[in-house]
């Protein structure tokens, strides 16, 4: 009797096993800057002033936190020919230009995906992007336009501002592959389903640019992949 | 009764008017016949019947004057055949030479042209040579070596009139310097001795424009006129001249005894 | 048979064996002869050819089949089956219809031959009849009566052969009732495989197929049988018109190149090895629809070589490297052939054949590398010097030397004329001294003397005048913001703060290294203010500074001084050896005793100043400088203008080992002109005087491409490029844009504005951009495109805008210079531009005013902060838009005076189209045009929106020209 209990309970866990897809394990770590923290900027907004001062505007481009913490450093995993493709969502990711700032500053979308652009700050907005591989882009977005969709077809680094607003500015990671994320404020951040190896795991930060390290990633399981960006000269 | 006897087809023909009207004996297979065959053919009756045993000494003559003709009747034939394919025009005789070295079918006439007129230069010495060193110009054959030396010239003007036709710089030049020695011509000449006299008042006769070297060049330089003159001189002029006094060269040989007869 | 006592000379075995012997010899003789004059290389390589096209098709062949419809075929045969079927069951009908067809088509041919022989008749029996009558015979009335007859025999017969062939077509109606479905599905089969019949016919002609073929094949090009018909024959083309210059003569081309270069006009060999390598961009050169079609152009037009031969080394193949040279040697037993007028061009020097018929232009659309090699020309003043056709009537390349002390000191001029690259390595300035001839010890003694004359000439009785003290003081700082943003790094560059060598635009003027160390700074006050007050055909522009502005520029400029260890100063004065050079240089022209008279009236500075307007005379200065006393003297160098055509022969080779061609020979006499000398025993007078330029080996190549492009040869007026009126008005204003470098700054017919680097390389150091980034940020940032300016703008505008600029893009930091064009000069800009875009020159109607009133209120609705909020960016008139001018647009008020209506419509309705990357943005998207507007102005009709837009905007602003 007890032999057939086990057995079946052996059976289940195989079964539960089984059904579980490949093995996969995540990268966690936290990304922090070496130098010393800038001091804070403030961005001196010029033009509509009534709707674009509703929000503070600090300068977003190297944001350290108090634990030196790096944020919005994109954190991928570069040549990964096994990575699955980034899902391409159901409803469409969207950037707000709310009170004449981009939000979020660095978002990533997956290739082939449309992102919905919105404007209900009641103002003319435009947004400009500088692409590297897919075709540029620069849209008005009127008042009475407050969503407006752009199609990105192909993986991507994309610089995004506002001509109407010259002190707007935010980036757009068009992923090729699932295993891209951005850190948060505190500088940590997660990637899961990241099938085991050994891959070079890459950091971007806008202004202090690209650095890689090593990663090795077990079946199942966490690894840890702390970085330090050196001080900037 | 029998019946005549059928004739082949080849007797009816040998019987036939057009045949006797061609072959006007039999074959040589007697004397009489061979005698006839050379007798009565236009191009072997230059030559005896019967030779004298003494005439078949290759090593005394070499057969230098026999390859002389040889080789003379070569640059005939390969001359006309390049007459197709030559124009001896400024323009066109150094493209016109090039392209029989390269795309003309049999084009090679060219080459043959000219190794045989070197040959040809070269056996007309030998021959000269030999005629001397066997004595061959003693009495009575005074007169022969005379035609020969005729010949000899003749020749030589051949290769020099042939030279210019490739029209190269080689050609052109050889001929600037050869034909400059016609303006040192006695009287003749207008930078020679006695041109100078030639003269009514300040005009004179014999200028750069009407000398021994103008008559030669159809010009004051080698240009297209001199082409001209030279392409006519040797395809047409000189070989006639040639061919009679060979004719001449070659009677003379049978008259005075045959070749390397005894003296 | 001989009679039996009679001898043999010889022996008959004897004479027998060395008759067979002797004819044995010579009919091999006969055969090497014929064999060796017959095997041509040329038949070898169309083998080849043959054979890789035949591997080629069959490949395709192939393919074809595996594409064929298998699905479509089966059908079709089915088909076909029944159809067959259908037909043998109505073979007997069809048969004896068959016979009816047969005497149907008798008749039908019987009763057309009857028709067209009474027509003779009928045209003879009428010519006799006219006769007759006019000759007024009795005879007329018979003859007209046989006419009559004739003529209603004649409509017999064609009635008779139409109802024929109507029973003829009738009948074969009925025939195709009964084989027609037969026939379309046999046609369908074929179609489905008439790609692969195409291919295997194609096949057959290369590779003959079967033992038959194989045999003929071989036949056909035996020795003595090709003449009937080769399959490998000699390709020839007699390009029309096309003639070759030998000596005096021409006669024409006959390019046979095609004979082995047989892939050469066909696609499909673009990998294949040579000869038979399919020629780079057919469209432009080769195929039938490109400018340059084989059939009429030939190969040697572009390649020279010798047209006529068809062997790899007559043709005077030239190798383009050492590489290829060794791989030739090895493959083809390569060598240089000698005394070839006119060898092949080198691949790397090809383009200069294209100067010959693209003469009279500024640039030749293709030849890129030509183009930069006359840029370069014009730049370093070569036609200074050399006497060039198509060079005639420029200015001297270099600044005037009459007034050099109001700008530097004898002191810097000395040391700078010893050696600009020791002062300003990036000078265009050549260097004459210290070179391979005359480095010496005694040659630099003697060469600091001449030195020292030719400055000493230079500052003697310069031109009164001067430039004042500075009014100021300036800052070097701002001066510096000020020289990198105002736009002077469009022409001008400054090494220090260049990352990368700058282009050859930005090499327009002079690198402004060193400048403070060598002009006085109340010089590069005035120079920047008024350029023409010193040098008045500079090509220099104002930039309508203000005093400040100028005096910052200045302090900036002063701090650029000269490289560490550079000091200015004369040579030591040696008066012996002055005395001697003086003496030799009036030796060469008068007697003895004159030169002593001459001598002792000379005072040390008379000396000084006497040699060097002799040095000045034989170094040619005045081919680039304007010199006092020298003003119209003719420049000194060879005439260039056939040197692409002069004999290799004629090119002084001297005792240096250089492979004797004409580019080696132009490119070594580039890289060091002095070199020629080496091993000669020269005077000083005798030497060779050419400067050594500072190009690099890639810019040598350039300039010897153009060099090699000047050649006796023209082209017949049938092949030249002619141009129409309107490339006439291009090619005029491409020589003033040239002329100032409107490039350096503007995108303009897809080149240029180069400034849009330092634009970017700023944005990187100071708003700390990325790098990646920088480029594309920076062309909002740059001085605009034009090529599109004639379509943009008005031409009355365009005409005064020229004449004397204003601003216009306010976010623009860089300034329209005044360049002081003559009203011609502006004209011609005008032409071009206009020609340009083909748009109306020189006026057009504007849209009738007064515009509906309900269009004009749509319109402010339109540019109302609720909709466009146009003037959130745009300036009108002396309203200003918020914020930092950085961010501005231009006025709008403008709009009616400058810009043409139906430009303003094609720009609100795209102007990411007419100008990628500007920073007005797309208010009409594109890809959803009939959305993208509001849907409640005018209906929701976005023309109209525009169309309104457009009105509105020409209301603005002062009343219009000509209104």
């Amino acid at each position: 009797m007890k032999r057939i209990a086990s057995l079946v309970v052996a059976g289940c866990a195989c079964a539960a096993l089984g059904m579980v897809p490949a093995r996969a394990g995540s990268i966690v770590g936290k990304v922090t800057y070496a130098g010393p923290a800038p001091a804070p900027k403030t961005i001196t907004v010029t033009k509509d002033k009534d709707v674009c001062s509703r929000e503070p505007h600090p300068d977003e481009t190297l944001v350290v936190a108090a634990d030196k913490g790096l944020a919005n450093v994109v954190v991928y995993i570069k040549d990964a020919p096994a990575a699955p493709k980034m899902a391409i969502p159901a409803k469409n990711p969207e950037l707000d230009q709310r009170s004449c700032k981009f939000h979020p500053h660095v978002q990533i979308i997956p290739a082939g995906s449309t992102m919905d652009v919105l404007n209900n700050d009641g103002i003319l907005h435009n947004i400009h992007t500088y692409p590297k591989n897919n075709t540029p882009v620069n849209q008005a977005q009127p008042k009475f336009k407050t969503r407006m969709s752009l199609k990105f077809d192909k993986p991507d680094t994309v610089k995004l501002t506002c001509d109407v607003h010259t002190w707007m500015n935010g980036w757009l990671i068009v992923a090729p592959h699932a295993w891209y994320t951005v850190s948060g404020p505190d500088g940590t951040f997660k990637l899961d389903n990241v099938a085991p190896g050994t891959y070079t795991l890459s950091y971007w930060q806008e202004t202090l640019g690209s650095q890689t390290a090593q990663v090795t990633v077990p079946a199942t399981g966490e690894a840890k992949a702390d970085f330090a960006y050196p001080a900037k000269k | 009764m029998a019946e005549a006897p059928k004739k082949s087809l080849f007797a009816l023909l040998r019987e036939s008017q057009v045949w006797n009207s061609i072959f006007r004996h039999g074959p040589p297979d007697n004397t009489r016949n061979r005698s006839l065959a050379v007798l009565t053919n236009v191009f072997l009756h230059l030559h005896p019947v019967k030779v004298r045993k003494s005439g078949l000494r290759l090593k005394y003559t070499w057969c230098a004057g026999g390859t002389t003709f040889f080789l003379f009747l070569v640059e005939t034939v390969t001359g006309l055949l390049l007459m197709f394919y030559y124009r001896p025009t400024s323009e066109y005789a150094f493209s016109d030479i090039l392209d029989l070295r390269s795309q003309v079918p049999l084009g090679i006439m060219r080459e043959i042209h000219r190794w045989g007129a070197h040959a040809m230069v070269i056996a007309v010495w030998l021959h000269m040579l030999r005629v001397f060193m066997t004595g061959s110009y003693k009495p009575p054959r005074e007169f022969n070596w005379n035609i020969g030396v005729l010949l000899l010239v003749l020749t030589l003007l051949l290769s020099f009139t042939g030279y210019l036709l490739p029209w190269d710089q080689l050609a052109m030049w050889a001929v600037t310097v050869g034909s400059n020695m016609a303006r040192a011509t006695p009287f003749l000449g207008n930078e020679g001795p006695g041109a100078a006299l030639l003269k009514v008042g300040d005009i004179s006769l014999v200028h750069a424009g009407d000398d021994a070297r103008f008559a030669l060049l159809a010009g004051r330089f080698v240009g297209s006129g001199a082409l001209l003159r030279f392409y006519v001189l040797h395809c047409v002029g000189i070989p006639l001249v040639a061919a009679v006094l060979m004719a001449v060269h070659f009677w003379r040989v049978r008259k005075d005894g045959g070749i390397s007869g005894p003296l | 048979m001989p009679a039996k006592n009679e001898e043999y000379a010889r022996s008959l075995p004897l004479l027998n064996k060395v008759f067979a012997w002797s004819s044995l010899g010579l009919l091999a003789g006969t055969v090497w002869m014929v064999w060796d004059d017959y095997y041509r290389p040329w038949k070898r390589v169309q083998r080849e050819f043959h054979a890789l096209t035949a591997k080629k098709t069959e490949t395709a062949i192939q393919q074809a089949e595996q594409a064929v419809d298998q699905n479509a075929l089966k059908q079709i045969q089915e088909d076909l089956k029944a159809a067959q079927a259908q037909a043998d069951q109505r073979k007997r009908e069809h048969d004896a219809l068959r016979e009816k067809l047969d005497r149907a088509d008798v008749l039908v041919f019987t009763t057309d031959t009857h028709y067209k022989n009474t027509k003779s008749i009928y045209d003879a029996t009428r010519f006799e009849y006219e006769e007759l009558s006019h000759q007024n015979s009795a005879r007329a009335a018979e003859q007209q009566e046989k006419l009559r007859k004739v003529e209603s025999l004649l409509a017999e017969y064609k009635l008779a052969n139409e109802k024929a062939l109507a029973t003829q077509a009738e009948l074969k109606k009925q025939e195709e009732a009964i084989l027609g479905a037969e026939k379309v599905l046999e046609k369908k089969r074929a179609d489905l495989f008439a790609g692969v019949e195409r291919l295997q016919k194609k096949l057959a002609a290369v590779e003959p197929q079967g033992f038959l073929m194989k045999s003929f094949e071989v036949m056909r090009n035996a020795p003595l049988v090709d003449f009937m018909a080769p399959s490998l024959k000699i390709q020839q083309v007699v390009p029309n018109g096309q003639n070759k210059d030998i000596n005096f003569l021409t006669i024409p081309r006959v390019d046979r190149c095609q004979t082995c270069h047989l892939g050469t006009d066909q696609t499909g060999y673009e990998n294949d090895p040579q000869p038979f390598t399919t020629h780079p961009r057919q469209e432009l050169f080769l195929a039938g629809k490109s400018p340059h079609p084989v059939d009429k152009m030939g190969c040697t037009i572009c390649h020279r070589g010798l047209d006529r031969a068809t062997d790899f080394f007559d043709a005077a193949h030239w190798p383009d490297s050492s590489e290829q040279q060794a791989k030739w040697t090895k493959t083809y037993d390569w060598a240089p052939k000698a005394h070839e007028s006119s060898p092949m061009l080198p691949k790397r020097f090809v383009e200069a054949s294209c100067l010959a018929c693209h003469s009279g232009v500024v640039h030749i659309s293709g030849a890129a590398k030509w183009n930069k090699g006359r840029d370069l020309v014009e730049r370093v003043g070569c036609y200074g010097c050399h006497k060039m056709r198509g060079f005639e009537g420029l200015r001297k390349a270099g600044p005037p030397l009459t007034r050099l002390i109001w700008k530097t000191s004898p002191d810097w001029a000395a040391k700078w004329v010893e050696n600009p690259v020791a002062f300003r390595p990036a000078t265009w300035m050549p260097r004459f001294f210290g070179l391979a001839n005359n480095s010496s010890p005694e040659e630099v003694a003697r060469t600091r003397e001449e030195i020292r004359g030719i400055v000493a000439y230079l500052f003697e009785k310069p031109e009164p005048g001067g430039f004042p003290r500075l009014p100021g003081k300036g800052d070097p700082g701002k001066g510096e913001k000020l020289i990198t943003s105002v736009g002077c790094l469009g022409c001008h560059a400054i090494a220090r703060l260049e990352k990368t060598p700058p282009t050859l635009r930005r090499r327009f003027g002079p690198n402004l290294d060193g400048i403070g160390s060598k002009a006085k700074p109340e010089w590069i006050y005035a120079w920047v203010k008024e350029p023409k007050n010193y040098f008045p055909e500079t090509r220099m522009p104002n930039l309508r500074l203000t005093d400040q502005e100028a005096l910052d520029i200045t302090a900036y400029l002063t701090t650029l001084k000269a490289p560490e260890g550079w000091e200015p100063g004369e040579a030591a004065p040696n008066p012996p050896l002055l005395d001697r050079l003086v003496e030799q240089q009036l030796r060469a022209r008068m007697t003895a005793e004159e030169v002593q008279a001459k001598m002792a009236s000379f005072s040390e500075h008379d000396k000084e100043v006497y040699l060097g307007q002799r040095m000045i005379t034989r170094y040619g200065c005045f081919g680039c400088h304007l010199i006092r006393g020298f003003e119209t003297t003719p420049p000194i160098g060879t005439e260039l203008s056939e040197e692409g055509s002069k004999e290799v022969d004629r090119f002084d080779f001297g005792y240096v080992k250089i492979p004797e061609t004409r580019h080696d020979w132009i490119t070594q006499k580039l890289e060091n002109p002095r070199i020629f000398d080496q091993g000669k025993v020269k005077t000083s007078d005798e030497k060779l005087k050419m400067p050594l330029f500072n190009f690099t080996p890639e810019e040598r190549e350039m300039v010897v491409t153009v060099v090699l492009s000047f050649v006796k040869e023209k082209p017949p007026l049938s092949s030249t490029y002619l141009l129409d009126a309107r490339h006439k008005a291009l090619e005029a204003g491409r020589r003033l844009v040239q002329e100032h470098n409107c490039q350096g700054c503007h995108l303009l017919e897809g080149e240029g504005q180069e400034i849009r680097a330092t634009i970017a390389r700023k944005m990187v150091e100071e708003e700390g951009i990325g790098e990646e980034d920088a480029d594309s940020r920076a062309v909002a940032f740059s001085p605009p495109f034009i090529t599109g300016e004639g379509a943009r703008v008005r031409s009355d505008w365009l005409f005064h805008f020229l004449k004397g600029p204003t601003p216009i893009r306010p976010w623009l930091a860089a300034r329209m210079p005044t360049f002081g064009f003559t009203d011609e000069e502006a004209d011609t800009l005008l032409r071009y531009f206009t020609a340009l875009s083909e748009s109306p020159f020189p006026f057009e109607t504007p849209p009738p005013q007064p515009f509906p009133p309900g269009e004009m209120a749509a319109a402010k609705t339109l540019t109302s902060k609720d909709y466009f909020n146009c003037f959130s960016c745009h300036q009108q008139g002396a309203k200003k838009p918020e914020g930092d001018p950085s961010g501005w647009a231009p006025d709008l008020a403008l709009a009616n005076s400058r810009l043409r209506p139906d430009w303003i419509v094609d720009w609100i309705k795209d102007p990411q189209k007419l100008y990628p990357g500007t920073k007005m943005p797309t208010f009409f998207d594109p890809a959803s045009f009939d959305t993208s507007g509001p849907d409640d102005v005018l209906g929701g009709d976005e023309n109209l929106q525009i169309k309104a837009l457009r009105d509105y905007l020409l209301t603005l602003g002062s009343a219009r020209m000509g209104s």
